[in-house]
């Protein structure tokens, strides 16, 4: 599974000449112009907007980063103001709870939702597809859960009040529970029930009746089967999800401006502030660090999670 | 074990095909399967042979009609109650899991103890023959098919199973594996003596597995009866032209008085057989083994496009068109290169069906071979 996803894939071309025995004597030079031709562009678009900035970021982490002038080498001295500063440990503590409970809440309960919703009549689930196909605009749901939130006229604090008989609640200015209301609209929401659906449409019939002559029940079908053959899926949107999740920026940004306090200011808004400042090279510090952590996560959940025999 | 019979099951389905057709369901099938008699089920797809094996198993409900097993109504009863056992034609093994634990998957669901499981799946491991053993330790997923295969029939027999239902189970396989795995199923029914129903779309296939033959078209059983009764004394034309390879030649004729006008000639009847047939246009079906080689007399010329070697006999098939139908005659390998045979048909081996619709009108019935 690769974790940066537009690597040009060589091993295709090069597995091919031993089927070509025949007239091996004449190909293979043809052979290596054409696998060039077909990977390079992959390979220059992937230098230049993946290695290359990325190169250039842990250079300039290094430096003063002015935007005109000499570039001054300072060594670690922007790390060491990065971690002398209590906002940016704030701002990773913010980013990992909003990942942790991110994936434990819109990762899961998809899957479920997925499984459930199988079961309905075909054209349900027809329906169902085409919602969570559906393009929403993201600045158009954000202004849309904006309104959901508000406290004095938001549709949440009247069925919290009026229906529920609570009283009223803060939502998003609450510096405990912002986090929480800016992941709730992603179970709804999130995207992945699409590919669990289709992964789990593509399990023929036959295990299921396989397994109900056998007297499975309902439960067990879905551990023994539906679970199984949506593993790779799952550990490929998970990944993903990590990554994503990670970095975070625009849906808490319009939400909340990483407010109250900085209760809900993750590691890229506060990068975002930084630039803002004209401190180029601490943004750029920060910014090797969440690479460097987020690389971290992945490699961990690589070693956790081993690859599926029957991927 | 059980006898099965089906009491007049009808099943429609309300869902629609790709193409916009309704799913072909079970319209009044009536069926008696002896306890311990294999029996095939053969048609082309989606005639409703697949529809039949899940009613029998319990996957699905008929709208109409009752299921029997051994005098008992399970019409109503859930699949697991049933105790029957099913081969999928996809293998359907539970996946991410090695042979062994999809043969003791049962044992697991239904909370037997640890000593039943292990007992049972070394007996069928024993039973499924050399190397099975083997497959068990392996995961499904690095298995071929016919391994894969190998392993559905025993995770099929190891709970000793009522009725055992098999969806077409080897027509994933190569030719090769095909008849291997073919005999081994054989081998398996006749050693169990457990009532069987093989469903296929290979008539070849259906002949080697059952007793007798059910054969089906569009959610109605035409004829069910022992291969001879079916080759010999279809009860149709669709029943005729299904069963036998090559198909039966069909061909357009007349009769008048004593003749037989076909093809552009006109043949002489047997006084018995003319009286038989009704006067004016009808069909004639002739197998190739039925056609006389030069005959004395009236012929009919059949221009041969080519000539095909049967592999399993020291013979061939000639091949041409009479009347823009397709004529296959069987020859001997020796047949000097011509570029047209005189043939004519044996009237004992000819079949006569009227001119509309599918009705046969005489059939040569089985040969009696005493």
């Amino acid at each position: 599974m690769a974790v940066t996803a537009p690597v040009a894939p060589p091993p295709v071309p090069t597995a091919e000449p031993a089927a070509a025995a025949p007239t091996a004597a004449a190909q293979p030079a043809v052979r290596r112009w054409q696998v060039w031709a077909f990977v390079l562009p992959a390979i220059l678009f992937q230098f230049f907007w993946g290695w290359y900035p990325m190169l250039v970021a842990i250079f300039l982490s290094l430096t003063n980063a002015p935007i005109r002038g000499q570039v001054t080498f300072v060594g670690f001295n922007n790390y060491a103001r990065l971690l002398a500063d209590p906002l940016v440990a704030m701002s990773f503590r913010v980013t990992f709870v909003y990942a942790g409970l991110g994936i434990l809440l819109t990762f899961g309960i998809p899957i479920l939702i997925a499984i459930l919703l199988m079961e309905m009549p075909p054209r349900l689930i027809r329906v169902m597809m085409l919602l969570w196909f559906v393009p929403l605009s993201g600045i158009a749901s954000t202004i849309f859960w904006q309104y959901m939130y508000n406290e004095q006229f938001g549709i949440l604090q009247f069925i919290a009040t009026e229906v529920l008989g609570l009283p009223p609640r803060a939502f998003l200015s609450n510096e405990r529970w912002v986090i929480f209301w800016l992941i709730f609209p992603g179970i709804l929401m999130f995207g992945p029930g699409l590919y669990y659906m289709t992964s789990l449409q593509s399990i023929p019939r036959s295990y299921f009746e396989a397994a109900e002559i056998e007297g499975a029940s309902f439960w067990r079908k879905i551990w023994t089967i539906s679970l199984p053959r949506m593993r790779p899926i799952i550990s490929m949107s998970l990944i993903f999800a990590i990554i994503g999740s990670m970095q975070e920026f625009a849906f808490p940004d319009l939400m909340t401006r990483g407010g109250p306090n900085g209760a809900s200011r993750t590691v890229v808004m506060y990068m975002f502030d930084i630039l803002n400042d004209g401190r180029y090279g601490d943004a750029t510090a920060l910014s090797v660090m969440l690479f460097a952590v987020i690389m971290v996560l992945v490699l961990v959940y690589r070693r956790l999670v081993t690859d599926d025999p029957d991927a | 074990m059980a006898g099965v019979t089906l009491d007049h099951v009808s099943k429609r389905y309300h869902t629609l095909t790709a193409d916009g057709r309704p799913v072909t369901g079970l319209d009044d099938v009536s069926l008696h399967i002896a306890d311990g008699e294999a029996v095939s089920v053969v048609g082309p797809s989606g005639c409703g042979k697949s529809t039949l094996l899940k009613v029998i198993a319990g996957l699905e409900m008929p709208d109409a009609g009752r299921v029997l097993f051994n005098d008992v109504d399970v019409t109503r009863w859930p699949a697991q109650a049933r105790g029957v056992g099913m081969v999928f034609q996809d293998y359907a093994l539970y996946p991410a899991r090695e042979g062994e634990d999809n043969l003791s998957y049962y044992f697991e669901v239904r909370k037997r103890t640890e000593e039943e499981k292990v007992r049972r799946v070394r007996e069928v491991a024993t039973l499924m023959g050399i190397g099975f053993d083997l497959l068990l330790e392996r995961q499904v997923d690095t298995l071929s098919g016919g391994e894969k295969q190998r392993v559905g029939i025993a995770r099929c027999i190891v709970r000793d199973p009522n009725v055992f239902l098999m969806d077409e189970p080897i027509s994933n396989l190569d030719a090769k594996l095909r008849e291997r795995t073919r005999i081994e199923i054989k081998r398996l029914i006749k050693a169990f003596g457990i009532t069987t129903v093989y469903v296929t779309h290979d008539q070849q296939e259906a002949v080697f597995m059952g007793d007798r033959i059910a054969v089906m078209r569009a959610g109605r059983i035409e004829q069910f009866g022992a291969f001879d009764d079916l080759y010999f004394s279809p009860a149709n034309l669709f029943v005729a032209t299904l069963i036998g390879t090559p198909p039966m030649s069909v061909l357009p004729a007349v009769r008048r008085a004593e003749t037989l006008e076909l093809a552009g000639a006109s043949l002489p009847l047997p006084p018995d057989l003319a009286a038989e047939l009704p006067a004016g246009p009808l069909r004639l079906g002739v197998r190739p083994e039925g056609w006389l080689l030069d005959p004395p007399g009236a012929a009919l010329t059949l221009p041969i496009r080519h000539v095909e070697r049967i592999y399993t006999e020291r013979a061939a098939y000639a091949a041409g068109d009479l009347a823009g139908s397709p004529v296959h005659v069987l020859v001997p390998l020796d047949l000097p290169a011509q570029a047209a045979l005189r043939i004519a048909p044996d009237w004992e081996r000819s079949f006569f069906f009227a001119a509309e619709g599918e009705a046969a009108l005489r059939v040569p019935g089985p040969p009696d071979l005493f």
